[in-house]
Protein backbone atom coordinates (compact mmCIF):
# COMPACT_ATOMS: atom_id res chain seq x y z
CA UNK A 1 0.00 0.00 0.00
CA UNK A 2 1.12 3.21 -0.62
CA UNK A 3 1.22 5.33 2.56
CA UNK A 4 2.21 9.00 0.54
CA UNK A 5 -2.12 9.19 1.04
CA UNK A 6 -1.93 9.67 4.49
CA UNK A 7 0.85 12.47 4.32
CA UNK A 8 -0.94 15.38 6.40
CA UNK A 9 -3.38 13.77 8.09
CA UNK A 10 -4.78 15.12 11.73
CA UNK A 11 -2.94 12.95 13.46
CA UNK A 12 -4.70 13.65 16.82
CA UNK A 13 -8.09 13.28 15.17
CA UNK A 14 -6.63 9.68 14.14
CA UNK A 15 -5.48 8.86 17.51
CA UNK A 16 -8.74 9.88 19.22
CA UNK A 17 -11.02 7.89 16.75
CA UNK A 18 -10.33 4.62 18.26
CA UNK A 19 -9.04 2.85 15.31
CA UNK A 20 -5.30 1.82 17.00
CA UNK A 21 -7.51 0.23 19.79
CA UNK A 22 -9.62 -1.52 17.38
CA UNK A 23 -6.15 -2.68 15.65
CA UNK A 24 -4.51 -3.78 19.01
CA UNK A 25 -7.87 -5.54 20.20
CA UNK A 26 -7.55 -7.57 16.38
CA UNK A 27 -11.09 -6.50 15.22
CA UNK A 28 -10.54 -4.29 11.63
CA UNK A 29 -10.69 -5.05 8.26
CA UNK A 30 -7.49 -5.45 5.80
CA UNK A 31 -7.69 -1.78 4.57
CA UNK A 32 -8.23 -0.43 7.86
CA UNK A 33 -4.94 -2.43 8.73
CA UNK A 34 -2.98 -1.74 6.19
CA UNK A 35 -4.02 2.49 7.07
CA UNK A 36 -3.35 1.91 10.96
CA UNK A 37 0.09 0.41 9.38
CA UNK A 38 0.93 2.81 7.35
CA UNK A 39 0.03 5.91 10.08
CA UNK A 40 2.01 4.63 12.60
CA UNK A 41 5.28 4.08 9.97
CA UNK A 42 4.88 7.57 9.30
CA UNK A 43 3.86 9.31 12.53
CA UNK A 44 5.35 8.18 16.00
CA UNK A 45 3.11 9.60 17.91
CA UNK A 46 0.18 6.86 16.43
CA UNK A 47 3.06 4.07 16.95
CA UNK A 48 3.27 5.21 20.28
CA UNK A 49 -0.37 4.96 20.69
CA UNK A 50 -0.33 1.84 19.14
CA UNK A 51 2.08 0.17 21.16
CA UNK A 52 0.74 1.85 24.17
CA UNK A 53 -2.56 -0.29 23.94
CA UNK A 54 -0.77 -3.30 22.48
CA UNK A 55 0.73 -3.54 25.86
CA UNK A 56 -2.49 -2.63 27.88
CA UNK A 57 -4.04 -5.31 26.30
CA UNK A 58 -1.44 -7.88 26.59
CA UNK A 59 -1.13 -6.91 30.78
CA UNK A 60 -4.85 -7.91 30.96
CA UNK A 61 -4.28 -11.43 29.02
CA UNK A 62 -1.27 -11.52 30.93
CA UNK A 63 -3.67 -11.55 34.10
CA UNK A 64 -5.18 -14.51 32.82
CA UNK A 65 -2.17 -16.49 32.20
CA UNK A 66 -2.88 -20.28 33.68
CA UNK A 67 0.55 -22.51 33.98
CA UNK A 68 0.64 -24.45 30.71
CA UNK A 69 1.30 -28.12 31.15
CA UNK A 70 4.50 -29.46 32.57
CA UNK A 71 4.60 -31.90 29.26
CA UNK A 72 3.65 -28.76 26.77
CA UNK A 73 7.23 -27.67 26.17
CA UNK A 74 8.88 -31.08 25.79
CA UNK A 75 5.77 -31.79 22.90
CA UNK A 76 5.61 -28.83 21.65
CA UNK A 77 9.41 -29.05 20.40
CA UNK A 78 8.93 -32.54 19.18
CA UNK A 79 6.21 -31.23 17.25
CA UNK A 80 7.94 -27.99 15.80
CA UNK A 81 10.77 -30.80 15.09
CA UNK A 82 8.75 -33.13 13.26
CA UNK A 83 7.29 -30.62 11.39
CA UNK A 84 10.85 -29.38 10.42
CA UNK A 85 11.51 -32.35 9.38
CA UNK A 86 8.61 -32.85 7.31
CA UNK A 87 9.11 -30.29 5.69
CA UNK A 88 12.55 -31.33 4.41
CA UNK A 89 11.62 -34.48 3.08
CA UNK A 90 8.34 -32.62 0.95
CA UNK A 91 10.64 -30.12 -0.57
CA UNK A 92 13.21 -32.69 -1.62
CA UNK A 93 10.49 -35.85 -2.88
CA UNK A 94 8.79 -32.58 -4.21
CA UNK A 95 10.72 -34.21 -8.10
CA UNK A 96 11.20 -37.05 -7.32
CA UNK A 97 9.97 -40.82 -7.39
CA UNK A 98 7.93 -42.81 -4.28
CA UNK A 99 10.50 -45.49 -4.22
CA UNK A 100 13.38 -42.53 -3.80
CA UNK A 101 10.53 -41.01 -1.04
CA UNK A 102 10.57 -44.50 0.97
CA UNK A 103 14.22 -44.31 1.09
CA UNK A 104 15.01 -40.86 2.43
CA UNK A 105 11.82 -41.33 4.76
CA UNK A 106 14.64 -44.59 6.09
CA UNK A 107 17.35 -41.91 5.67
CA UNK A 108 15.76 -39.38 8.07
CA UNK A 109 14.76 -41.86 10.52
CA UNK A 110 18.16 -42.84 11.13
CA UNK A 111 19.88 -39.17 10.87
CA UNK A 112 17.00 -38.50 13.41
CA UNK A 113 18.24 -42.08 15.99
CA UNK A 114 21.97 -40.63 15.09
CA UNK A 115 21.16 -36.73 15.49
CA UNK A 116 17.65 -36.44 17.94
CA UNK A 117 18.54 -32.49 18.40
CA UNK A 118 19.49 -31.75 14.72
CA UNK A 119 15.58 -31.60 13.59
CA UNK A 120 14.24 -29.04 15.96
CA UNK A 121 17.75 -27.22 16.01
CA UNK A 122 16.23 -26.30 12.88
CA UNK A 123 12.97 -25.24 14.02
CA UNK A 124 14.77 -22.99 17.09
CA UNK A 125 16.89 -21.19 14.60
CA UNK A 126 14.06 -19.99 12.82
CA UNK A 127 12.58 -19.09 16.40
CA UNK A 128 16.05 -17.60 17.14
CA UNK A 129 15.67 -15.38 13.99
CA UNK A 130 11.80 -14.34 15.21
CA UNK A 131 12.83 -13.41 18.48
CA UNK A 132 16.65 -11.47 17.68
CA UNK A 133 14.39 -9.37 15.56
CA UNK A 134 11.93 -8.55 18.13
CA UNK A 135 15.25 -8.03 20.53
CA UNK A 136 16.44 -5.77 17.45
CA UNK A 137 13.28 -4.04 17.15
CA UNK A 138 13.02 -3.46 20.95
CA UNK A 139 16.82 -2.51 20.96
CA UNK A 140 16.25 -0.08 18.23
CA UNK A 141 13.19 1.24 19.74
CA UNK A 142 15.20 2.37 22.69
CA UNK A 143 17.83 3.58 20.88
CA UNK A 144 15.53 5.83 18.77
CA UNK A 145 14.27 6.39 22.43
CA UNK A 146 17.51 7.56 23.80
CA UNK A 147 18.17 9.90 20.69
CA UNK A 148 15.15 11.88 21.19
CA UNK A 149 16.25 12.18 24.85
CA UNK A 150 19.30 13.04 24.25
CA UNK A 151 18.03 16.04 21.50
CA UNK A 152 15.06 16.75 24.12
CA UNK A 153 18.34 17.48 26.09
CA UNK A 154 20.07 19.44 23.89
CA UNK A 155 17.09 21.61 23.47
CA UNK A 156 16.40 21.68 27.21
CA UNK A 157 20.35 22.85 27.49
CA UNK A 158 20.35 25.73 25.55
CA UNK A 159 16.72 26.91 26.51
CA UNK A 160 18.40 27.33 29.74
CA UNK A 161 21.62 29.16 29.04
CA UNK A 162 19.39 31.51 26.81
CA UNK A 163 17.41 32.13 30.09
CA UNK A 164 20.13 32.16 32.39
CA UNK A 165 21.98 35.03 29.98
CA UNK A 166 17.97 36.91 30.04
CA UNK A 167 18.12 36.96 33.30
CA UNK A 168 21.31 38.35 33.70
CA UNK A 169 20.42 41.29 31.79
CA UNK A 170 17.21 41.84 33.09
CA UNK A 171 18.92 41.72 37.27
CA UNK A 172 21.51 44.19 35.32
CA UNK A 173 19.19 45.99 34.01
CA UNK A 174 17.01 46.39 37.60
CA UNK A 175 20.24 47.11 39.39
CA UNK A 176 20.46 50.16 36.96
CA UNK A 177 17.42 51.28 37.78
CA UNK A 178 17.85 51.23 40.70
CA UNK A 179 21.15 52.60 41.14
CA UNK A 180 21.73 56.34 42.62
CA UNK A 181 24.29 56.95 39.41
CA UNK A 182 22.04 55.83 37.45
CA UNK A 183 19.57 58.38 35.27
CA UNK A 184 16.21 57.82 33.31
CA UNK A 185 15.35 60.21 30.81
CA UNK A 186 12.34 60.34 28.36
CA UNK A 187 12.71 61.65 24.97
CA UNK A 188 9.61 62.64 23.28
CA UNK A 189 8.93 63.74 19.78
CA UNK A 190 9.18 67.70 19.57
CA UNK A 191 6.10 67.49 17.00
CA UNK A 192 2.22 68.16 17.71
CA UNK A 193 0.15 64.58 17.70
CA UNK A 194 3.58 62.69 17.42
CA UNK A 195 3.50 60.37 20.27
CA UNK A 196 6.89 58.57 19.86
CA UNK A 197 8.81 58.20 22.67
CA UNK A 198 11.54 56.61 24.33
CA UNK A 199 13.24 56.30 27.44
CA UNK A 200 17.17 56.36 28.13
CA UNK A 201 19.20 54.97 30.97
CA UNK A 202 22.18 57.10 31.76
CA UNK A 203 25.20 56.38 33.97
CA UNK A 204 26.58 59.28 35.20
CA UNK A 205 29.71 57.85 36.94
CA UNK A 206 30.78 55.62 33.66
CA UNK A 207 29.11 58.03 30.84
CA UNK A 208 27.08 54.95 29.57
CA UNK A 209 23.67 55.66 27.59
CA UNK A 210 21.18 52.68 27.35
CA UNK A 211 18.46 53.17 25.46
CA UNK A 212 15.37 51.28 23.86
CA UNK A 213 15.05 52.05 20.14
CA UNK A 214 12.22 49.56 19.31
CA UNK A 215 9.74 52.68 19.58
CA UNK A 216 11.50 54.63 16.74
CA UNK A 217 9.68 54.28 12.95
CA UNK A 218 11.85 52.30 10.67
CA UNK A 219 13.92 54.27 8.50
CA UNK A 220 14.91 54.03 4.41
CA UNK A 221 18.69 52.19 4.06
CA UNK A 222 20.40 55.20 3.30
CA UNK A 223 19.11 57.37 6.64
CA UNK A 224 20.08 56.50 10.25
CA UNK A 225 19.29 57.96 13.77
CA UNK A 226 22.08 59.66 15.46
CA UNK A 227 21.99 60.30 19.27
CA UNK A 228 23.30 63.43 20.47
CA UNK A 229 23.97 65.19 24.19
CA UNK A 230 23.96 68.84 24.58
CA UNK A 231 25.33 70.94 27.50
CA UNK A 232 24.16 74.67 27.01
CA UNK A 233 23.41 74.57 23.85
CA UNK A 234 26.06 72.76 22.47
CA UNK A 235 25.75 69.24 20.76
CA UNK A 236 28.23 66.15 21.34
CA UNK A 237 28.23 63.37 19.43
CA UNK A 238 27.16 60.03 20.57
CA UNK A 239 26.99 57.72 17.45
CA UNK A 240 24.96 56.27 15.69
CA UNK A 241 21.98 54.04 16.26
CA UNK A 242 20.86 50.54 14.50
CA UNK A 243 17.28 49.19 15.18
CA UNK A 244 17.52 46.20 16.83
CA UNK A 245 15.54 43.25 17.54
CA UNK A 246 15.47 43.51 21.33
CA UNK A 247 15.47 47.24 21.18
CA UNK A 248 17.86 47.61 24.23
CA UNK A 249 21.68 49.44 22.95
CA UNK A 250 24.00 51.42 24.45
CA UNK A 251 25.07 54.32 23.01
CA UNK A 252 29.03 53.95 21.00
CA UNK A 253 30.37 57.19 22.79
CA UNK A 254 30.13 57.57 26.49
CA UNK A 255 29.01 61.27 28.27
CA UNK A 256 29.67 62.40 31.81
CA UNK A 257 28.32 65.73 31.41
CA UNK A 258 24.90 67.19 29.36
CA UNK A 259 21.31 68.84 30.24
CA UNK A 260 19.50 67.34 27.14
CA UNK A 261 19.63 64.17 24.70
CA UNK A 262 18.62 64.18 21.09
CA UNK A 263 17.78 61.86 18.20
CA UNK A 264 17.98 63.29 14.81
CA UNK A 265 17.58 61.38 11.28
CA UNK A 266 21.23 61.57 9.42
CA UNK A 267 22.90 59.89 6.35
CA UNK A 268 24.25 56.88 6.60
CA UNK A 269 27.42 56.79 9.34
CA UNK A 270 25.84 60.08 10.71
CA UNK A 271 27.29 63.32 11.04
CA UNK A 272 29.63 65.52 12.75
CA UNK A 273 26.88 68.04 13.90
CA UNK A 274 22.95 67.19 14.11
CA UNK A 275 20.51 68.15 11.28
CA UNK A 276 18.40 70.59 13.82
CA UNK A 277 15.28 70.16 10.94
CA UNK A 278 15.62 66.26 11.45
CA UNK A 279 15.29 66.16 15.25
CA UNK A 280 12.90 63.23 16.52
CA UNK A 281 12.93 63.37 20.15
CA UNK A 282 14.65 65.22 22.92
CA UNK A 283 14.45 64.89 26.56
CA UNK A 284 15.89 66.89 29.29
CA UNK A 285 17.49 65.78 32.17
CA UNK A 286 16.20 66.74 35.22
CA UNK B 1 25.86 -27.87 15.18
CA UNK B 2 23.05 -26.87 17.57
CA UNK B 3 24.26 -23.44 19.42
CA UNK B 4 23.81 -23.28 22.93
CA UNK B 5 21.93 -19.25 22.08
CA UNK B 6 19.04 -21.44 20.07
CA UNK B 7 18.08 -22.97 23.32
CA UNK B 8 17.75 -20.27 25.13
CA UNK B 9 15.52 -18.73 22.40
CA UNK B 10 12.98 -21.52 22.00
CA UNK B 11 13.06 -20.99 25.94
CA UNK B 12 12.58 -17.49 26.04
CA UNK B 13 9.80 -17.40 23.35
CA UNK B 14 7.92 -20.36 25.65
CA UNK B 15 8.72 -18.67 28.88
CA UNK B 16 7.45 -15.55 28.48
CA UNK B 17 4.11 -16.34 26.39
CA UNK B 18 3.24 -20.09 26.87
CA UNK B 19 1.28 -19.62 30.29
CA UNK B 20 -1.18 -16.56 28.80
CA UNK B 21 -1.25 -17.76 25.46
CA UNK B 22 -2.54 -21.37 27.69
CA UNK B 23 -4.96 -18.77 29.89
CA UNK B 24 -6.31 -17.44 26.21
CA UNK B 25 -6.56 -20.86 24.62
CA UNK B 26 -8.54 -22.23 27.90
CA UNK B 27 -11.04 -19.42 28.15
CA UNK B 28 -11.69 -20.03 24.13
CA UNK B 29 -12.23 -24.27 24.14
CA UNK B 30 -12.93 -24.75 28.05
CA UNK B 31 -11.14 -28.27 28.14
CA UNK B 32 -7.93 -28.85 29.15
CA UNK B 33 -7.05 -31.65 26.91
CA UNK B 34 -8.10 -29.70 23.66
CA UNK B 35 -6.21 -26.63 24.69
CA UNK B 36 -3.24 -28.71 25.39
CA UNK B 37 -3.24 -29.23 21.70
CA UNK B 38 -3.75 -26.07 20.19
CA UNK B 39 -1.34 -24.40 22.09
CA UNK B 40 0.82 -26.56 20.62
CA UNK B 41 -0.80 -26.52 16.93
CA UNK B 42 -0.45 -22.84 17.58
CA UNK B 43 3.40 -22.63 18.35
CA UNK B 44 3.90 -25.07 15.65
CA UNK B 45 2.05 -22.44 13.56
CA UNK B 46 3.92 -19.70 15.41
CA UNK B 47 7.11 -21.46 14.06
CA UNK B 48 6.53 -21.88 10.42
CA UNK B 49 5.04 -18.71 10.20
CA UNK B 50 7.72 -16.87 12.10
CA UNK B 51 9.15 -15.51 8.68
CA UNK B 52 5.95 -13.31 8.15
CA UNK B 53 6.18 -11.24 11.40
CA UNK B 54 6.93 -8.36 10.64
CA UNK B 55 7.89 -6.10 13.89
CA UNK B 56 7.19 -2.52 12.10
CA UNK B 57 3.95 -3.56 11.96
CA UNK B 58 3.25 -4.42 16.04
CA UNK B 59 4.80 -5.92 18.84
CA UNK B 60 5.16 -9.58 18.87
CA UNK B 61 2.46 -10.71 21.25
CA UNK B 62 0.05 -9.23 19.67
CA UNK B 63 1.14 -11.59 16.18
CA UNK B 64 1.09 -14.11 18.83
CA UNK B 65 -2.43 -13.49 19.93
CA UNK B 66 -3.74 -13.31 16.90
CA UNK B 67 -2.56 -16.98 16.16
CA UNK B 68 -3.75 -18.76 19.11
CA UNK B 69 -7.06 -16.39 18.83
CA UNK B 70 -7.53 -18.02 15.24
CA UNK B 71 -6.32 -21.52 16.34
CA UNK B 72 -8.42 -21.85 19.52
CA UNK B 73 -11.91 -20.82 17.25
CA UNK B 74 -10.76 -23.23 14.35
CA UNK B 75 -10.58 -25.93 17.26
CA UNK B 76 -14.27 -25.35 18.79
CA UNK B 77 -15.25 -24.95 15.04
CA UNK B 78 -13.83 -28.74 14.47
CA UNK B 79 -14.95 -30.20 17.28
CA UNK B 80 -18.93 -29.09 16.75
CA UNK B 81 -20.35 -32.00 14.38
CA UNK B 82 -23.27 -31.20 14.68
CA UNK B 83 -23.52 -29.79 11.02
CA UNK B 84 -24.98 -26.40 11.83
CA UNK B 85 -23.75 -23.40 11.20
CA UNK B 86 -21.51 -22.50 13.31
CA UNK B 87 -22.27 -19.47 15.81
CA UNK B 88 -19.16 -18.07 17.44
CA UNK B 89 -20.83 -16.25 20.16
CA UNK B 90 -22.73 -18.94 21.53
CA UNK B 91 -20.04 -22.14 21.47
CA UNK B 92 -17.38 -19.64 23.34
CA UNK B 93 -19.96 -18.57 25.42
CA UNK B 94 -20.64 -22.38 27.19
CA UNK B 95 -16.86 -23.07 26.97
CA UNK B 96 -15.81 -19.92 28.45
CA UNK B 97 -18.11 -20.90 31.06
CA UNK B 98 -16.21 -24.15 31.73
CA UNK B 99 -13.43 -22.38 31.77
CA UNK B 100 -14.31 -20.94 34.95
CA UNK B 101 -13.83 -23.33 36.89
CA UNK B 102 -10.22 -23.85 36.14
CA UNK B 103 -7.78 -22.24 39.03
CA UNK B 104 -6.73 -18.79 37.02
CA UNK B 105 -4.73 -17.62 39.59
CA UNK B 106 -1.14 -16.37 37.90
CA UNK B 107 -0.57 -12.66 38.08
CA UNK B 108 -2.16 -11.83 40.84
CA UNK B 109 -1.02 -8.30 40.96
CA UNK B 110 -2.16 -7.26 37.75
CA UNK B 111 -5.57 -8.97 38.12
CA UNK B 112 -5.05 -6.80 41.83
CA UNK B 113 -4.91 -3.86 39.46
CA UNK B 114 -7.52 -5.07 36.81
CA UNK B 115 -10.09 -5.30 39.74
CA UNK B 116 -10.48 -1.57 39.31
CA UNK B 117 -12.10 -2.01 36.27
CA UNK B 118 -15.49 -0.95 35.45
CA UNK B 119 -16.75 -5.01 35.34
CA UNK B 120 -18.88 -4.24 32.30
CA UNK B 121 -15.55 -2.47 30.64
CA UNK B 122 -13.78 -5.93 31.69
CA UNK B 123 -16.47 -8.19 30.20
CA UNK B 124 -16.00 -6.52 26.85
CA UNK B 125 -12.09 -6.60 26.74
CA UNK B 126 -12.63 -9.99 27.87
CA UNK B 127 -14.54 -10.79 25.10
CA UNK B 128 -13.73 -9.14 22.01
CA UNK B 129 -9.66 -9.04 23.23
CA UNK B 130 -9.43 -13.10 25.28
CA UNK B 131 -12.34 -14.46 23.41
CA UNK B 132 -11.93 -13.07 19.49
CA UNK B 133 -15.41 -11.53 19.17
CA UNK B 134 -16.65 -10.05 17.24
CA UNK B 135 -18.75 -6.47 17.43
CA UNK B 136 -22.15 -8.23 16.34
CA UNK B 137 -21.46 -11.26 18.24
CA UNK B 138 -20.80 -9.11 21.10
CA UNK B 139 -24.02 -6.89 20.23
CA UNK B 140 -26.21 -9.76 19.57
CA UNK B 141 -24.75 -11.53 23.44
CA UNK B 142 -24.88 -8.54 25.38
CA UNK B 143 -27.72 -6.72 23.29
CA UNK B 144 -26.83 -3.59 22.76
CA UNK B 145 -26.88 -1.85 19.67
CA UNK B 146 -23.00 -2.38 17.75
CA UNK B 147 -22.44 1.55 17.80
CA UNK B 148 -23.01 1.07 21.31
CA UNK B 149 -20.64 -2.01 21.32
CA UNK B 150 -17.35 -0.07 19.83
CA UNK B 151 -17.81 3.28 22.02
CA UNK B 152 -18.32 1.38 25.07
CA UNK B 153 -15.44 -0.70 24.25
CA UNK B 154 -13.50 2.22 23.05
CA UNK B 155 -14.05 3.55 26.99
CA UNK B 156 -13.17 0.18 28.19
CA UNK B 157 -9.49 0.99 26.50
CA UNK B 158 -9.29 4.26 27.76
CA UNK B 159 -10.06 3.14 31.23
CA UNK B 160 -7.76 0.41 31.25
CA UNK B 161 -4.99 2.84 30.20
CA UNK B 162 -5.62 5.08 33.08
CA UNK B 163 -5.38 2.03 35.47
CA UNK B 164 -2.26 0.66 34.24
CA UNK B 165 -0.87 4.18 34.14
CA UNK B 166 -1.96 5.58 37.60
CA UNK B 167 -2.00 1.87 39.17
CA UNK B 168 1.27 0.85 38.37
Amino acid sequence: MNCDQFLEMDINAYISSGILQEYALGHISDQERSEVECMSKIYPEIREALTTSEIDLESFAAAYAVKSPSKSRENILVAVKRQAQDSTIHSVTKDDNASETKEILIQSEVTERKSAWGGWAAAAAVIAIAIAVWQYTDNQASKDELQALKVEQNTLENKTAELETRVAQLSDGLNEVYSSSVKKVTLKSVKENNTTQLALLWNTETGEVKLNTSALPKLPSDKQYQLWVLKDGKPKDMGVLSKTEEGILIASNATKDGDTFAITIEPLGGKASPSLDQLVVMGAIS
Amino acid sequence: MFAAGDVRAMDLLYDNYADTLYGVILRIVGDEDQAKDVLQDAFVKVWKRSKSYDPSKGRLFTWLMSIVRNQSIDAIRKTNRSGKIYGTANDVAIANTSADNIDLSLNHDIKKVLDQLDEHHRDLIMHSYILGYTHPEISEKMEMPIGTVKTRIRSAMIELRSIFRDGH
